[in-house]
Formats: C-alpha cells, sequence, structure tokens
C-alpha cells in the first residue's frame, strides 16, 4: 500500500472512531438535556416498574433518577473514550468495547427517557402506561450494535509457522510463562463484591432464606470458575504443550509432544472461540484469556489447540523443535 | 520464559539457569514483581535435578536479582533491572580482578566503602 494510501486509511478509521464515540456519547446528551427541560415539569416520583398487566407497580424520584441515568451514560461514554483512542487496543478488542460501551450507554438512557416521558405525557406516575415501550427498553440493550458497526472491522491475519528452535547435542530446552486475563481477574473481583453486597444486604434485612443461600452459593461458585481462567501458567517441555489454572491448579489444556505436528503463531480471537476462558468447538479447543498473539497447534487427526501466550514466537519455536526430535528419535527407534 | 541447558558446556547448569534469568531481567524480559517457575516445575521441564535449579534461585536471591518465601515461591525483585544485572557484573568482575592481585574480598570492600 502506498504512503498516501495509507494516509487515506488512517483519516477513515479516524473518521468512524469520531462517529462511534459520537453515537455512544448520544445517550447522555439526551439525558442531560431532557433532565433539565422535564424535571421543572415532572411530579416528585416517576413510574418505574410495570407488572405483567401493564400497570405500575414501582415508582421512583425523578431527580436521583436522572441523576443516576447521567452518571452511568457518562460512565460508559468515558469507558468508551478510552477504549476508542487507546492506541495499542487491537481492531476486535476495540469493536468489543463499543459494543460494551454503548449499550450501557444505551441503556442508562433509555432507563430514564422512557419512564420519564411516559410519566410527564401521562401525568403522574400511576397513570404512564408502558405498552409498546417495552421494545425500546429492550432494544437499548442493544444500541453498542450501532458503534461496533461503525467501526472497521479486524483484519484477517493468518497464522504464521514458525522456525524451530536449534537445539544442540545435549541440550534441552523448556518454556514456562505466567499469563493473567486482567478482564476475568475484574468479573472474577465484580461477581465477587456483588457476592458480599448481597450476603450483608441480606444478613442486615434479617430475611435470610434458602434462596439467598443458594444465590450467594451460586455466585461464589462463578467467582471460582472465573477465577480459574484468569491466572494460568502455559508451559513447553519435553512433555509437551501444557496449560494449568494457578488458582484451581489443574489442567487446562494438555497437548503431548507425540501427538504435535505443527506450531503456528497467530492473532487469537475470541469472537473465533465464543468468548474467553477454555473453549471448544468442532476441530479445537483454546485457552484463551484475551484476543491478541498466541500459538496455534495442529496434532495428529488436525485438531487445532489455541492458546493465549504473550510472544509466543519462543514457546512455538520450542515446542516446534522438541516435536520434531521426538519423532526424529521414534523414527530411529523402528 | 525460555530456558536452555547445555550438558557439554562448561558452566554448571545451575550457572546457566542463572545467566539466563539475569539476561532476561536485563533484557526486560523478565518485569519487576513478575514470577518464575518453582523450582520443582523448572527441573521436571529441564530434566535437571531440583537442587540445581534451587541453587541458581539461591544465587538470583543473594544477587537481589529475584526474592524467594517458602510457599510463595520466587519472584523478580522491585528494584531489579538492567541496572542492578550491570553492577553484578561489575562487582563479580572487580573481586576477580583483585583476587588475581592476591587482595582478599575484605580489602575490596574498604575500598568501595572509601570511594
Amino acid at each position: 500500500m502506498s504512503g498516501a494510501a495509507r494516509v487515506q486509511q488512517a483519516r477513515g478509521e479516524r473518521s468512524r472512531r469520531v462517529l462511534a464515540a459520537l453515537v455512544i456519547a448520544l445517550p447522555f446528551v439526551a439525558v442531560g438535556v431532557t433532565s433539565r427541560m422535564w424535571v421543572p415539569s415532572l411530579p416528585g416520583r416517576v413510574a418505574f416498574h410495570w407488572d405483567a398487566s401493564g400497570q405500575v407497580d414501582g415508582t421512583i424520584d425523578a431527580g436521583p433518577l436522572s441523576l443516576l441515568a447521567l452518571a452511568a451514560s457518562a460512565a460508559a461514554l468515558a469507558a468508551g473514550l478510552i477504549a476508542l483512542g487507546w492506541p495499542r487496543l487491537s481492531a476486535s478488542a476495540r469493536r468489543a468495547a463499543a459494543f460494551w460501551t454503548g449499550s450501557a450507554a444505551g441503556v442508562a438512557g433509555a432507563g430514564w427517557l422512557v419512564p420519564a416521558g411516559l410519566t410527564l405525557q401521562a401525568g403522574s406516575a400511576g397513570d404512564a402506561e408502558l405498552g409498546g415501550w417495552i421494545l425500546a427498553l429492550m432494544a437499548s440493550a442493544f444500541y453498542g450494535a450501532l458503534p461496533f458497526l461503525l467501526l472497521p472491522a479486524p483484519k484477517p491475519q493468518r497464522p504464521e509457522p514458525v522456525e524451530p528452535l536449534e537445539l544442540g547435542e545435549g541440550e534441552s530446552g523448556a518454556y514456562s510463562r505466567t499469563t493473567s486475563a486482567p478482564s476475568l481477574v475484574a468479573v472474577a473481583l465484580a461477581i465477587a463484591a456483588a457476592a458480599v453486597v448481597t450476603a450483608l444486604v441480606t444478613a442486615r434485612s434479617g430475611e435470610w432464606s434458602g434462596g439467598s443461600t443458594i444465590g450467594i452459593a451460586v455466585m461464589a461458585f462463578a467467582v471460582l470458575a472465573v477465577a480459574s481462567f484468569a491466572i494460568v501458567r502455559v508451559t513447553v517441555d519435553w512433555r509437551g504443550l501444557r496449560v494449568v489454572s494457578l488458582l484451581a491448579r489443574v489442567p487446562l489444556l494438555t497437548v503431548p509432544l507425540e501427538r504435535v505436528l505443527h506450531t503456528e503463531v497467530a492473532e487469537l480471537r475470541a469472537a473465533d472461540w465464543g468468548g474467553l476462558g477454555r473453549r471448544s468447538k468442532p476441530g479445537g479447543t483454546a485457552v484463551l484469556l484475551r484476543s491478541g498473539a498466541g500459538m496455534l497447534v495442529t496434532a495428529e487427526g488436525g485438531h487445532r489447540y489455541a492458546v493465549s501466550v504473550d510472544r509466543p514466537e519462543a514457546p512455538a519455536a520450542l515446542l516446534s523443535a522438541l516435536a520434531r526430535a521426538a519423532r526424529g528419535s521414534s523414527r530411529d527407534c523402528t | 520464559m525460555l530456558f536452555r541447558v547445555d550438558e557439554s558446556s562448561p558452566l554448571s547448569l545451575a550457572d546457566q539457569i542463572a545467566a539466563q534469568v539475569r539476561a532476561a531481567v536485563a533484557s526486560g524480559e523478565l518485569a519487576a514483581g513478575e514470577r518464575l517457575p518453582p523450582a520443582r516445575e523448572l527441573a521436571t521441564s529441564l530434566r535437571v535435578n531440583v537442587h540445581t535449579v534451587l541453587r541458581a534461585y539461591g544465587r538470583l536471591r543473594d544477587e537481589g536479582v529475584i526474592q524467594m518465601r517458602q510457599g510463595r515461591g520466587a519472584w523478580v525483585s522491585d528494584d531489579a533491572g538492567p541496572g542492578l544485572v550491570a553492577v553484578n557484573e561489575l562487582v563479580e568482575q572487580l573481586v576477580a580482578q583483585a583476587r588475581k592481585l592476591g587482595m582478599s574480598t575484605a580489602d575490596v570492600a574498604r575500598l568501595v566503602e572509601r570511594a
């Protein structure tokens, strides 16, 4: 690509990011403008929950609701701007961040606009009819699809084969590295915090029940499950490739050396594997801690194994060398 | 990080392991606070005696490059970096040169204090 074409492409990507930022900002602006216009005219309380028959069964003060929606949409906008402006974020991570922050902004905006708008139209909280506006509330959860689609899709990258490491006679090698996923750590901490808050609130209210215990137990299990994938150790040695959870001390993925056919380095995308953690699909198994650089190992039978690891060239080259040496020595024995 | 040991090398296996950790810290491949593999696991991976790895880790701990604690394993010291590694290398050269001249370690320490 020529220099001029690259500049043009960069300008185009920048314009798309600006547009995506404006879309994420729209709910914040809408909440800000309508809060100023509507709060003076609204009755003290706003309809906030409807039962199955469409009757209002929950209300909330207008002022605090507008502030909450403003704060939530501002936080989503701030997070979205950081993701859009972060220079080293991969295209797929940026798109994912745009979706989630956009959807958070959309939900925050709809959480104010629909209840407050319906209450203003009806004149009182009790007379506000939800009707078809429930669809708007549901659709707001997917508002992030707009900035997602505005951003350019990541360019598909082919895996690159690696040259096996040159190991001398009498030389052996091993690779070991601890890899962590900050996003999974954050999710585990968030669930743990929710479990603690739920336990404290339930204990204070004195309404502890079997359901509360089960709910907290489920959250505790979720914390352990997510945390198990948050920090792993990747090892390559004479046994093959191993990925072990540091918290649970269990192997998440094992590829014996004698089954390794060849190794590559690749850009691994969570979207291709259905998410983070230990993933399986026909013909493949992965331990993904993030989208980004990783190893791709093809084993006998064609099954492929993908592992997130920083600077995957070294472990991939070592695994390739050890596998070649193992095949060479097994041929000598036959 | 990648570890390579060569049994035919004039350097002992422990020295080879320690040198590679020092080089990784000096190059920034191993960052401050980063965990090293447990000694037993590294020994199994390299197919060496666990005491070989412990000797390497002990040497690095004495140089201040890593810290070790029972039950917590080994990790790169907070103040370890290219500077510390370079100073350690200079100290080794200084002591080696001093020994050639018949000076004791205590003599060298007195000279360093006066400097």
